[in-house]
């Protein structure tokens, strides 16, 4: 145990002391400064998804109207008031106008529109509220138009887009900075010294492996707070990004232990976290191009439990799928990092 | 069980190691007195690498048996790792940590108290420098902290690759200090270098190895005697001009050809030039160590 602590601490001084240790810490701050901030910056123009009027000239006078206002973007239009409110809960369109109940009193509108605005997004809730009211407003006294508001909760830019970040965090502290804890050991040959030292492969893997997920944990951690992102279930989101972190730390670990120099390392981490990041992109936005090679990858696996946890209310049973997958992953490249490091009497003969 | 005598630390029995179609150890035998020095001598590729880590267990050997401090360097290379202290012809030390904290790691891998650590950072002096970083050290000071780190646990036998190669000379001669101390402290010291002063300098016994084969094995001096050639450096001057003979002196002719030397001239000075491991090297091989080296 001793042994282990003394490891531990070796690799937190050299990780800390590490010129990687400004990208780790960097991005956490980039994302803050660059997506945080502007989070923070809604613009004043609202999307909104209409549920258009059966009757074809109320719809055209609405449209009219609507398409004349700078605040108001109709980025979806459907007839099927569910289909809107679930466009709006996916986080794609700030609220939802309803005109269904709208009708044509000679030339004046008339009746109801239902308004469903976003509680997450208080700048565009505003906007849209405002731009309805200035519509009805505008057709003078008496108005023959009424409103109801309803408040629905929809997917902040926070929560669509910190899944993203938070997968590239666990990328690449795992698969590109792990391998050089090894191939500078190697190249410093600090590694032949703890080799000969009465101290097992496995203690080495957990010394290194241990401080990798402590950084993954402590930096997803910092960009969740920096960005001030509103998680819906904080517990399988910790699992979630502790089974990610487990998963892709031996995987960066093996290619270490394989590779004979950090310039023989980087090229193929490189390789890996395009592979391993790029899908994942996609995933953000539900994209229905992704192939099936791209599913079965351990970080679409992550993202997807990031992500379901950030945006929706669940139980933990709801990413043990995921988990799962990624504990899998973990043990296997546990195995062969492992077998990586055993290899390196070979190596070092 | 260790079919080791008590008298040797150390014991390789017919070892042999191939690296693809390259012998490097062709069958290597050697008996390693406890409480001495031995030196493993030869050229860069000679074998000498291969057996250090043969014998410290970081590398396994195609045939043969290697024994350190009573235990099997294969089968028992967990148990010999406790016993063992090995310095690396790299000073590889961790550059970012400081002098005390390099040491400390090791403390704690070998379970050994950190009041250990403070004692030998005072007896290397070095307790001034603990909280240096490695980084910032000479090349001397570096060599001083590793021999400091392979002596944390007290082993048995200590093995020491070019312990003092890339010193200045006075760093040398104060690392061979520290090496004659652990000596003192009745632990075996093995080291394989191909500085032969230090060699001759340093150690009790010797072993030579030359293209994977030991070719001697023996005292320095009785290496020396028995395959070096003593000589006597005769100066003589005649008409203003000085002229130096070398002249063997373990040869019978000695005398005869030390009197032609002075016939018509005037004796200035004799140097007797004792016979060095590298004429040991040279005899043995048919190339100095320098030309081997080269």
């Amino acid at each position: 145990m001793r042994a282990l602590a003394g490891l531990l601490r070796k690799e937190f001084i050299a990780f800390v002391t590490n010129r990687t240790f400004i990208v780790i810490v960097g991005l956490p701050v980039l994302i803050a400064v660059f997506f945080g901030l502007a989070f923070g910056n809604e613009r004043p123009l609202a999307t909104v998804a209409v549920v258009r009027p059966a009757d074809e000239r109320v719809w055209s006078r609405a449209k009219t109207d609507l398409g004349s206002v700078q605040t108001l973007q109709m980025s979806e239009v459907t007839t099927d008031f569910s289909t809107a409110i679930d466009i709006a809960e996916r986080g794609r369109v700030s609220g939802v106008l309803d005109l269904r109940g709208l009708t044509l009193e000679g030339d004046r509108l008339a009746g109801r529109i239902g308004v469903s605005v976003d509680e997450l997004r208080p700048v565009s809730a505003e906007v849209i509220r405002a731009t309805v009211g200035a519509w009805i407003a505008a057709a003078g006294p008496p108005q023959p138009v009424a409103t109801s508001l309803t408040v629905l909760r929809g997917v902040s830019p926070r929560q669509a887009t910190i899944p993203l970040w938070l997968v590239a965090i666990t990328l690449i502290i795992g698969i590109s900075t792990m391998p050089l804890t090894l191939t500078e050991e190697r190249e410093h040959r600090t590694l032949r010294a703890l080799l000969v030292a009465p101290v097992s492969r496995w203690s080495l893997l957990i010394g290194k492996g241990g401080i990798g997920v402590a950084m993954i944990v402590a930096m997803t951690a910092l960009t969740l707070v920096l960005n001030r992102t509103p998680i819906a279930s904080p517990l399988p989101l910790a699992l979630v990004i502790l089974a990610g972190a487990l998963a892709f730390v031996p995987i960066g670990l093996t290619l270490g232990a394989l590779a004979p120099s950090q310039n023989a390392a980087s090229p193929f981490a490189g390789l890996l976290l395009i592979a391993l990041l790029l899908p994942v992109t996609l995933s953000q936005t539900e994209a229905p191009g992704i192939s099936d090679v791209a599913r079965w990858l351990p970080s679409t696996a992550l993202a997807s439990g990031v992500r379901v946890s950030i945006v929706t209310a669940i139980s933990l049973a709801d990413v043990l799928p995921q988990i799962a997958y990624l504990v899998a992953v973990a043990v296997i490249g546990a195995a062969a990092a492992r077998w990586a490091i055993g290899r390196e009497a070979v190596v070092l003969g | 069980m260790s079919n080791l005598p008590d008298a040797f630390a150390v014991r390789a029995v017919d070892l042999r190691r191939s690296f693809g179609s390259i012998q490097a150890l062709r069958g290597v035998s050697l008996d390693v007195p406890k409480g001495s020095i031995h030196g493993l001598l030869g050229p860069n590729g000679a074998g000498k690498t291969t057996l250090f880590r043969i014998l410290t267990g970081q590398l396994k050997p195609d045939g043969g048996r290697g024994e350190v401090a009573g235990l099997d360097v294969v089968a028992e290379r967990s148990e010999l790792r406790r016993r063992i202290g090995v310095l690396f012809e790299m000073q590889n030390l961790y550059p970012r940590l400081s002098v005390r904290e390099n040491l400390v790691l090791f403390a704690a891998l070998y379970g050994v108290a950190v009041s250990v650590v403070d004692e030998l950072l005072r007896k290397f002096d070095l307790f001034d420098r603990r909280t240096s970083k490695v980084d910032t050290l000479s090349n001397g000071m570096r060599q001083k902290v590793l021999i400091a780190r392979a002596l944390l646990h007290q082993p048995e036998v200590l093995f020491l690759d070019e312990p003092t190669t890339g010193l200045d000379p006075n760093w040398s001669l104060e690392v061979q200090e520290l090496i004659r101390g652990v000596r003192d402290a009745d632990a075996t010291v093995v080291l394989a270098t191909h500085q032969m002063e230090t060699a001759d300098a340093l150690c009790d016994t010797v072993s030579i190895i030359d293209r994977g084969s030991l070719v001697a094995n023996d005292t320095p001096r009785a290496l020396k005697r028995r395959l070096g050639k003593r000589s006597l450096l005769v100066e003589t001057g005649a008409n203003g001009a000085i002229r130096g003979d070398r002249i063997p002196f373990d040869d019978e002719s000695s005398a005869v050809r030390i009197a032609a030397a002075l016939r018509d001239r005037t004796l200035v000075s004799i140097h007797s030039e004792e016979a060095t491991l590298d004429d040991v090297f040279r005899q043995l091989t048919g190339k100095s160590l320098k030309e081997a080296l080269s």
